[in-house]
C-alpha cells in the first residue's frame, strides 16, 4: 500500500515539474501552393482506386455507408435528438465527462505502450481527480489543473509503432474506420475493465456512448447532409485527418 | 514480513532505474538542444525576424476577433445589419479565390479560363451560404490563442483553442493565414480538431468530379447555392 503511493506520488512529480519525455516533433507542410496540389493523393484514394478490387472496396463501403445512414435516420438519430431534448446541456456534459472517465484504462495502458509517460501519468491523474474530487467521472476538475484530456486508443498505438492503416472501411453500426483501427476497437472493448463488471454495464456504457458522441455531431452531420456533394467522401476525408491529427497527437 | 521488505525493494529498484533513466534522457536531449543552439548564431537573425511576424499575425488575429466581436455584440446593429457588417469582414479576411482554387485540386487546371470565374463566384457564394450565416449560432465563446506558426509558402498556422466551460472539454480550432506582400493577412483555411475545411472540401468536390466531371459539379454547385440561399436561416 505504502509502496503504491510513492510510486503514484513520484508520478506527481513527472506532471507538475518541468521534466518533459516528449521529443518536439516536426512541423510538415501540407498545404502546398493549388498549382502542384495534383501530387497530393490520400493513400486511401490510391486504395481504392488502383485497379477492380479497389473499386469494389468502395462499392462496399458506400453500401454499408448508406445502411447505417438508414439505420441511423431511423433509429439513432431520432433517440440522439430526444436524448438532446431531454437531458439539458449541463447534464450532457456531465454523461460526456463520465464516458471519458470509464474509457481512462484504456488510454492509460495505450499511453504506456506507446512510451508517452507523461501521457500516462496525466492519464491516471485525471482519472484519480475526475473520480473523486469530480464524483464519479462526472466533472472534468482535472481540466482546471492543466490536465488536459487526450485519449489513446490501441489504433493509435499500433500506428504509432509504424503499422500501415489498411484500406478505409465503413464498419456496419460503427461507421468509419481503417483496417487497423477497427482491430483496434476489438482490442479498446476487450482492454476495458469496466466492460467486464457485467454484460449489463457493458451494453449500457457502450449505447449511452454511441447516443451521446451522436447527439454531439448532429449539427454536424446535419451540415455535412446539407452542403456537402458526396456525403461519404466528405465523411471518409474527414475521418482520415481526425484520425492523423488523433495520432500525431494534434501536431499535424 | 521478509517477503514485504523484498516487494518493497524491488518495487524500489525499478522506480530508482526508471526515474534515472528519464532524467539522464531529459538531460541528454536538453544537453543536445544547447549545443544546437550555440551554434545557432547566424540563426539568431532569421529568429527575431521570425518572431516580429508572429508578433504581426498575433495582432492581427486579436484586431479582427475584437471587431468580430463588437459587430456581434452592437446592440445599435438589428439582425439584417450586423450580417452586412460580417459579410464586409468576410470580404476583406477570407480569400475565397485560393479556397477554391484549392478546393478543386487538380481539375482546376481543366476548368477553362472564363469557367473559373463563374466557379469562383458561386465558391464564394457556397461558403457565405454554409457558414458566414451561421454566426447567429455563436454563443459568446473565447477563443485564446495556442501559438503561431510559421508554414512554408507565406502562410502561418494560428492555433487556437474554444474554452469549455468548466468540467466541458476544450475544442480546437485552427486558421491558417496567408500573408501578402502589402502585410495584409487572409484566412485561407479554417482547421476544427484536426479536420481542414478545404481539404474535406477537395474529396468531396473530386469525389464527385471524377466520376461525372466537371460541368456536371458546376452545375450541381449552382444548384445548391440557389437553394441555400432560398432557405430560412
Amino acid at each position: 500500500m505504502f509502496v503504491k503511493i510513492v510510486i503514484f506520488l513520484f508520478g506527481g512529480i513527472f506532471l507538475f515539474s518541468e521534466v518533459s519525455l516528449a521529443s518536439e516533433y516536426v512541423f510538415d507542410d501540407d498545404y502546398i501552393d493549388p498549382e502542384i496540389s495534383d501530387a497530393i493523393v490520400t493513400v486511401d484514394e490510391i486504395k481504392e482506386k488502383d485497379n477492380n478490387v479497389s473499386y469494389k472496396i468502395e462499392n462496399l463501403n458506400r453500401g454499408i455507408y448508406s445502411f447505417n445512414n438508414t439505420v441511423d435516420r431511423l433509429f439513432l438519430a431520432p433517440i440522439a435528438r430526444g436524448y438532446r431534448a431531454v437531458v439539458p446541456a449541463w447534464g450532457r456534459d456531465r454523461i460526456g465527462s463520465a464516458i471519458t472517465n470509464i474509457s481512462a484504462p484504456v488510454s492509460f495502458v495505450n499511453s504506456a505502450l506507446q512510451g508517452d509517460l507523461k501521457q500516462m501519468f496525466t492519464v491516471l491523474w485525471r482519472f484519480v481527480i475526475n473520480s473523486t474530487i469530480g464524483i464519479g467521472g462526472l466533472f472534468d476538475i482535472a481540466k482546471e489543473f492543466g490536465l488536459d484530456g487526450r485519449h489513446e486508443d490501441f489504433g493509435q498505438t499500433l500506428a504509432v509503432y509504424g503499422l500501415g492503416s489498411g484500406s478505409y472501411i465503413v464498419l456496419p453500426f460503427f461507421g468509419p474506420s481503417t483496417v487497423r483501427d477497427a482491430f483496434g476497437k476489438i482490442v479498446d472493448i476487450a482492454s476495458n475493465p469496466f466492460n467486464y463488471a457485467s454484460l449489463g454495464t457493458a451494453i449500457t456504457i457502450e449505447s449511452t456512448a454511441v447516443i451521446h458522441s451522436r447527439s454531439e455531431i448532429l449539427d454536424i452531420t446535419d451540415d455535412i447532409e446539407q452542403n456537402s456533394f458526396d456525403p461519404y467522401a466528405t465523411v471518409k476525408s474527414a475521418y482520415i485527418q481526425r484520425r492523423a491529427s488523433e495520432i500525431s497527437n494534434g501536431e499535424k | 514480513m521478509n517477503t514485504n521488505i523484498i516487494m518493497f525493494y524491488k518495487y524500489f529498484f525499478v522506480l530508482t532505474l526508471f526515474i534515472a533513466i528519464s532524467f539522464t534522457a531529459e538531460k541528454a536531449l536538453s544537453d543536445g538542444v544547447d549545443i544546437i543552439q550555440s551554434n545557432k548564431t547566424e540563426m539568431n537573425l532569421l529568429d527575431e525576424k521570425k518572431s516580429a511576424l508572429i508578433k504581426e499575425t498575433e495582432d492581427f488575429v486579436a484586431s479582427i476577433s475584437s471587431n468580430f466581436l463588437k459587430i456581434i455584440n452592437s446592440d445599435a446593429l438589428i439582425e439584417k445589419e450586423k450580417e452586412k457588417e460580417l459579410m464586409k469582414l468576410f470580404e476583406e479576411y477570407v480569400d475565397t479565390d485560393w479556397m477554391g482554387r484549392f478546393a478543386l485540386g487538380r481539375y482546376y487546371r481543366a476548368v477553362g479560363v472564363d469557367d473559373r470565374e463563374k466557379y469562383l463566384k458561386l465558391y464564394h457564394d457556397y461558403l457565405i451560404c454554409s457558414y458566414v450565416r451561421k454566426f447567429k449560432d455563436y454563443a459568446g465563446e473565447t477563443l485564446d490563442i495556442l501559438r503561431v506558426l510559421q508554414k512554408n509558402g507565406g502562410t502561418l498556422l494560428v492555433q487556437m483553442k474554444m474554452l469549455g466551460d468548466i468540467g466541458s472539454p476544450d475544442i480546437r480550432v485552427d486558421y491558417l493565414l496567408k500573408r501578402n506582400d502589402d502585410g495584409t493577412f487572409r484566412i485561407i483555411d479554417v482547421i476544427g480538431e484536426g479536420i481542414s475545411l478545404i481539404t474535406t472540401q477537395r474529396s468531396d468536390f473530386g469525389s464527385l468530379i471524377s466520376r461525372k466531371g466537371i460541368a456536371y459539379f458546376v452545375d450541381k454547385l449552382s444548384t445548391k447555392v440557389a437553394s441555400l440561399k432560398a432557405t430560412k436561416y
